[in-house]
């Protein structure tokens, strides 16, 4: 059996994560739900994920922060960044450390395909 | 006899004649004051006239005792009275006068330079009063101009003040719409995301039931978010927080997404949206594709929306070397000559009662405007009432360096 590939998603709006969440589950995807940005930090630097689906605005850690982690970090060259966000303005800062850019709100089927389309084809 | 004596002499014998000529002295006095008193812009009232005349002749024997410092009072004191120069003068002439009717021939050199010493010493005074006058009214003036200065500078504070609580409080608005937007924004992508689950059968099939009123929580949800997202847009673009990309987009491509994005929306209401493509715009332009495409999109919704029966065209062209155009006409209610006036104004529709027939805030062509200007072009709209209308925007084909 082939193995799922492995998602975080980091939104501190419980509702918005379980959103989140099922779209990369429904799409095939192991996912393990973060609701704030300590505990982001953290599991970004304990685990190796494919997929991050990353809000900005949260208590403690801004995902701006979170977002340079990931990007600092060598074993992670290969995860993808999406960037859950209503703030336009923020999310057009950091466009250039993403690899793609959603304004909330983020249509739970549009997720879907997109997670789906990334999920075996690896970053170049 | 010294020099000293003989003036000593001319004082003694000067001094009685005027004390013999008391009167005829100070009637001549009277007549200088008199005749002066109201071609001079003087302070002085006519019952003060014989007062003065004492005061002279009192003044004048005191010259020919005292020193001529108290004379010099004298001077001051006609002076503060608003004695003129010129009946000063008068006044000397007159004592002149008296002396020389009254003075023998050897002595009248001698009385008249005591004269002279005597209109010194009054003019002395009379001068020196007006130069504290003179030094009082600058200080006076200086006074009022550092008041008015105050006051201006006051008044400048205030006006700046205002001015800056306008500012804060339109900062505070954009903040405001910006944050209370976001916040709305988070319970409604849950919200949409959830409907958007049941849709999907992701806990199960729906019914047909079910799922009509899945979909219709789905597009109320979708209603409030485009409200939202044009409120925030009206007071960021407002509030000159807009920010236009520049990029490489194709003018054809935009008609192509804002057609498909609203065909559905038009044959839902039963009419029909037509686009006519071109090659006579460039392939590409240097703009920002999403606002341009947001621009195309309202006035199409706001065509849809005020079109009953009949069709919606977006028809693009180019317009020179410089300029393209894109035109969006519909056969719809059409805009009468003062609605006209108002239609670009936030929050407003052309008929207010329209609100409630054809839903929406107000902001679409507001937003359409502001953008239209943020980004160098223009807009026309030709439209007569039951005639449908059309709205035309020219944009640059490459934006202007500011």
């Amino acid at each position: 059996m082939e193995t799922k590939p492995f998602a975080l998603v980091i939104e501190d709006n419980e509702d918005q994560n379980l959103v989140f969440t099922t779209a990369l589950q429904q799409a095939g995807y192991a996912v393990e739900s973060i609701f704030n940005g300590e505990t982001a930090r953290q599991r970004v630097a304990a685990t190796i994920p494919d997929m991050v689906i990353l809000d900005l605005h949260m208590p403690e850690v801004d995902g701006n922060v979170i977002l340079g982690d990931i990007r600092a970090d060598k074993r992670l060259h290969n995860t993808r960044v999406i960037l859950a966000t209503a703030d336009a303005a923020f999310a057009d800062s950091l466009q250039p450390q993403a690899d793609l850019v959603l304004l909330k709100p983020i249509s739970f089927s549009q997720l879907h395909q997109l997670v789906s389309r990334y999920k075996f084809r690896p970053k170049e | 006899m010294d020099e000293t004596g003989m003036t000593s002499n001319a004082r003694q014998i000067v001094k009685q004649q005027v004390e013999s000529g008391r009167d005829e002295l100070a009637s001549l006095y009277r007549k200088d004051i008199q005749e002066l008193l109201f071609t001079n812009r003087s302070g002085i009232r006519p019952r003060m006239v014989a007062q003065i005349a004492e005061q002279e002749v009192d003044a004048f024997l005191r010259a020919l005792t005292d020193s001529s410092e108290s004379v010099q009072e004298h001077g001051i004191w006609l002076s503060q009275l608003g004695v003129s120069h010129q009946t000063l003068l008068r006044l000397g002439k007159s004592t002149r006068q008296f002396v020389i009717a009254h003075t023998d021939h050897d002595l009248l050199l001698d009385a008249l330079s005591i004269v002279e010493q005597y209109e010194e010493a009054v003019a002395l005074g009379f001068a020196q009063n007006h130069e504290e006058i003179i030094l009082a009214e600058q200080e006076r003036i200086r006074g009022a101009l550092q008041l008015a200065v105050g006051r201006y500078t006051v008044e400048i504070t205030e006006v700046k003040k205002i001015a800056d609580q306008a500012t804060e409080a339109n900062e505070f608005k954009t903040k405001f719409i910006a944050r209370i937007s976001h916040e709305l924004r988070t319970p409604l992508g849950a919200l949409m995301g959830m409907s958007e689950m049941l849709q999907e059968g992701v806990y199960g099939p729906l019914n047909d039931l079910q799922k009509n009123l899945v979909s219709r929580i789905l597009n109320n949800a979708t209603t409030l978010s485009h409200i939202f997202s044009e409120l925030l847009d009206q007071s960021q673009i407002e509030s000159g927080q807009l920010r236009l990309k520049k990029e490489k987009f194709s003018p054809n491509a935009v008609v192509e997404s804002v057609y498909s994005n609203y065909l559905s929306m038009a044959l839902k209401k039963g009419i029909s949206l037509h686009k006519e493509l071109t090659n006579r715009v460039p392939q590409t332009v240097i703009g920002d594709q999403a606002r341009t495409e947001q621009i195309l999109s309202n006035l199409v919704v706001n065509a849809i929306k005020f079109t009953n029966t009949g069709r919606v065209n977006i028809r693009i062209d180019g317009q020179g070397e410089a300029n393209w155009v894109l035109r969006v006409e519909d056969t719809g209610a059409g805009i009468s000559e003062e609605d006209m006036q108002m239609i670009f104004e936030p929050f407003r529709q052309a008929d207010e009662t329209t609100s409630r027939r054809y839903g929406g805030v107000g902001l679409g062509l507001s937003i359409v405007l502001l953008l239209v200007k943020a980004m160098n072009g223009a807009i026309r709209v030709d439209s007569k009432l039951g005639q449908g209308s059309t709205f035309t925007v020219t944009l640059p084909v490459q934006p202007t360096q500011a």
